[in-house]
């Protein structure tokens, strides 16, 4: 008999090896799932990260009056994104609810418009204002991330309150445009939020006439 | 300890009636809110979330009081989005269509074989809908809707006429034989009451004017007569039951304090909502003699399952110009094959879904996104569901901020609503052919909504055997508790929005009380 054999055909060495297998056995699965498990809750926090990362919160500041040339860069910048006949009144007046209100807009107000300033003095010269309504929209473009998403993550790293910029500015005035001037833009006779009236609704707008 | 005459868990639209209705009778009513005050007409809400887009956390619960979780395939917020913990409740933001249940969603085990007969029929409901609908000032009209159910009275008001877009698919429709009609709704078509008429904001769910119907406007009649009080921001955490089944005392807390205390009451009703009454049961349950012990507190859960969809037409049908609600169909809700599948109700929605901005760019850019609104109509198609033992609430393993665990949603469709949803597929082709759409699209299974009908969780029945109240509301075994609300029904009331049935059982709970209890 070959003395492996004989090794293994002893009742103490078969006992020990099959212990050790176990043993062995038990730790690998143990090491594995405790792998996969911190894989899950890596991937997991990774991920987190990463949302966080492309939807940062609005950073602390106190509530407070916005400044009239923060409140005319911000009326500027709507005029650009939306390139519509619009009341230019009512964005101001949301711009400076919302800064009086709302902790951490005015702050984020008042950067926003020192950022675009700032570009538009790189591209020309003067205020953001002072530029026509196509050179803000170019203005805003190279100064806003774009819609790749690596763009986005980049902007996210590098230049987080442009992502905010993106989020609190431009999907606010986009949001409220949506919900107000675009519809007269339509041809209808109001938006909801305004008092239309049950007069007119059972009839084609008088755009239609 | 206080204590008081008549103690009521929920300050929505139940609750509201109850108080109303009792210290219009002379009783002393004490509510318990769990969230904060909510400022009616709510002009000031409208200010924030329509003209400033600003979602206040002051109309909210603080962290730690309002919690939930939730399995199953149910995918939507239930916890957020589907109710409001508010002094007012859910229905300060409802959408106000205020429907009766028909005759035959009374009786749906012994006509089509699934679900429970309820333990009354609408013939014992009919005047209390009545008596609903005008305490909510419902507008509305039969004489365009054959498949309305009889009623003994008429509507307090006259009702929406069916919009601009609304009217060309109904001349449509009606060609190829399908009904469609007006919409009863609690909103004032004309002054009612102390409430203006409807100026068309569009914006009902924060009304600025009260035209849309709000509990907080019979809540503040309540309170005017001095004998109800409002405990907002405090969180009922027990009930306390004597050994005989006698609801003593509830044990109340309010949110930012360290210590509870009890509030004793001839009578006490819990109308807090589905799952917040339940939770509120099952928290209280001692497996003491006369406890809170009943095995059906937490089951026969059910939502109604509504299927979205969009369809687009060649014309321009200028969609969301009326804020109420004009047009639906009842002719599906009773449909031959029910019994297989839930009957269905078909609803052009107010709202738009279609053409919004998305990009900023150029104004052509600009129009180009925007067009698709002129030609898109949105409906809806609301799907009656059932019970079974995938759908309840029990106690969850997160805990509020007093230790106590919050309620945990299970909801899991069954084949009963898989097969209502191809029932919903083939209406939508009916649709879409008659309505001569161009394009359609019809949400896959699912993204199901509830539209926030939750139903059941402390159902109505003969006995204990089966059910937690009787078709009163009260509590199987004991003679002063009283559970209400959508938590009683058997099944989801056909596929009918639940509020005007809870609104007119919550009269006749209010009048059964003051008989037996008061």
């Amino acid at each position: 008999m070959k003395q492996s054999s004989r090794f293994l055909s002893e009742p103490t060495g078969r006992r020990t090896f099959l212990r050790l297998l176990v043993a062995v056995g038990g730790a690998t699965t143990l090491g594995l799932l405790g792998l996969w498990r911190w894989k899950s809750w890596a991937l997991n926090a990774t991920k987190a990260w990463y949302y966080r990362l492309l939807s940062p919160g609005l950073e602390d500041g106190s509530a407070g009056m916005l400044d009239a040339s923060v409140a005319r860069a911000l009326v500027a910048s709507t005029e650009a994104l939306v390139d519509s006949p619009i009341d230019t009144s009512r964005y101001e007046e949301f711009f400076r609810w919302r800064a009086a209100n709302v902790p951490g807009y005015r702050n984020l107000y008042e950067k926003f418009a020192v950022a675009i300033d700032a570009a538009a003095g790189r591209a020309g010269g003067g205020d953001f204002a002072d530029h026509a309504i196509e050179a803000r929209r170019n203005i805003l473009a190279r100064l806003l991330p774009s819609e790749e998403r690596y763009a986005q993550l980049l902007s996210a790293i590098v230049r987080a309150d442009h992502v905010r910029f993106d989020r609190y500015i431009v999907g606010e005035v986009i949001e409220l445009f949506n919900n107000t001037d675009a519809w007269t833009l339509l041809g209808y006779d109001g938006w909801p939020g305004s008092a239309r009236g049950l007069e007119r609704y059972t009839h084609a707008p008088s755009s239609v006439g | 300890m206080t204590e008081g005459t008549v103690a009521i868990v929920g300050s929505g639209i139940v609750g509201t009636i109850i108080a109303y209705m009792l210290t219009s009778k002379g009783y002393d009513v004490d509510i318990f809110e769990k969230g904060p005050e909510y400022p009616y007409p709510h002009a000031k809400q409208f200010g924030e979330k329509i003209t400033h887009l600003y979602d206040a956390p002051t109309n909210r619960p603080g962290s730690g009081v309002q919690g939930l979780t939730v399995s199953g395939d149910y995918r939507y917020d239930l916890n957020n989005d589907e109710r409001a913990l508010v002094v007012g409740g859910s229905a300060t933001r409802w959408e106000a269509i205020a429907l009766r249940m028909g005759p035959n969603d009374f009786k749906t085990r012994t006509l089509y074989g699934y679900g429970d007969d309820w333990p009354m029929t609408y013939d014992d409901v009919e005047p209390y809908y009545g008596k609903a609908e005008v305490l909510l000032g419902v507008s509305g009209t039969d004489a365009d809707n054959p498949f309305a159910p009889w009623r003994s009275q008429d509507y307090p008001l006259p009702p929406f006429a069916l919009s601009y877009d609304d009217a060309i698919l109904a001349a449509r429709l009606r060609q190829q034989g399908i009904v469609m009609h007006t919409t009863p709704q609690a909103r004032t078509r004309e002054a009612y009451e102390e409430r203006p008429a409807c100026l068309n904001f569009g914006a009902c769910h924060v009304c600025p004017i009260g035209a849309r119907y709000s509990p907080n406007y019979h809540l503040l009649r309540a309170v005017q007569t001095g004998r109800c009080r409002v405990h907002s921001n405090v969180s009922v955490r027990r009930i306390v039951m004597d050994a005989s089944g006698r609801a003593k005392a509830l044990v109340y807390q309010p949110n930012d304090s360290a210590a509870p205390t009890e509030h004793g009451a001839k009578v006490i009703i819990v109308a807090a909502g589905v799952f917040e009454s339940a939770r509120l049961l099952l928290l209280s349950a001692d497996g003491s003699r006369g406890g809170l012990n009943n095995e059906h507190i937490g089951k026969g859960l059910v939502f109604h399952h509504v299927f979205n969809a969009d369809l687009q037409y060649k014309d321009r049908l200028y969609p969301g110009r009326v804020g109420p609600w004009t047009g639906q169909s009842h002719q599906f809700l009773d449909p031959p094959t029910r019994g297989k599948h839930g009957g269905i109700k078909v609803e052009c929605s107010s709202r738009t879904s279609a053409g919004r901005v998305t990009k900023w760019g150029t104004g052509a850019e600009i129009m180009k996104q925007l067009q698709p609104r002129l030609y898109s109509r949105h409906v809806k198609f609301q799907g009656e569901s059932t019970p079974s033992p995938q759908k309840f609430v029990t106690l969850s393993t997160q805990r509020d901020r007093f230790g106590d665990p919050f309620a945990h949603v299970s909801y899991t469709s069954n084949e009963f609503d898989f097969n209502t949803y191809a029932f919903a597929r083939s209406l939508m082709d009916r649709f879409r052919a008659a309505t001569e759409a161009d394009g359609h699209h019809l949400a896959s299974y699912d993204q199901y909504g509830s539209n926030a009908h939750h139903m059941g969780g402390c159902c109505m029945g003969r006995d204990a055997r089966s059910s937690v109240v009787n078709e009163f509301g009260r509590y199987h075994g004991s003679s002063n508790l009283f559970v209400l609300g959508g938590s009683n029904f058997l099944g989801s009331c056909g596929a009918m929005n639940p509020t005007l049935t809870m609104a007119a059982l919550a009269i006749r709970a209010a009048d059964y009380i003051v008989d037996q209890n008061l």
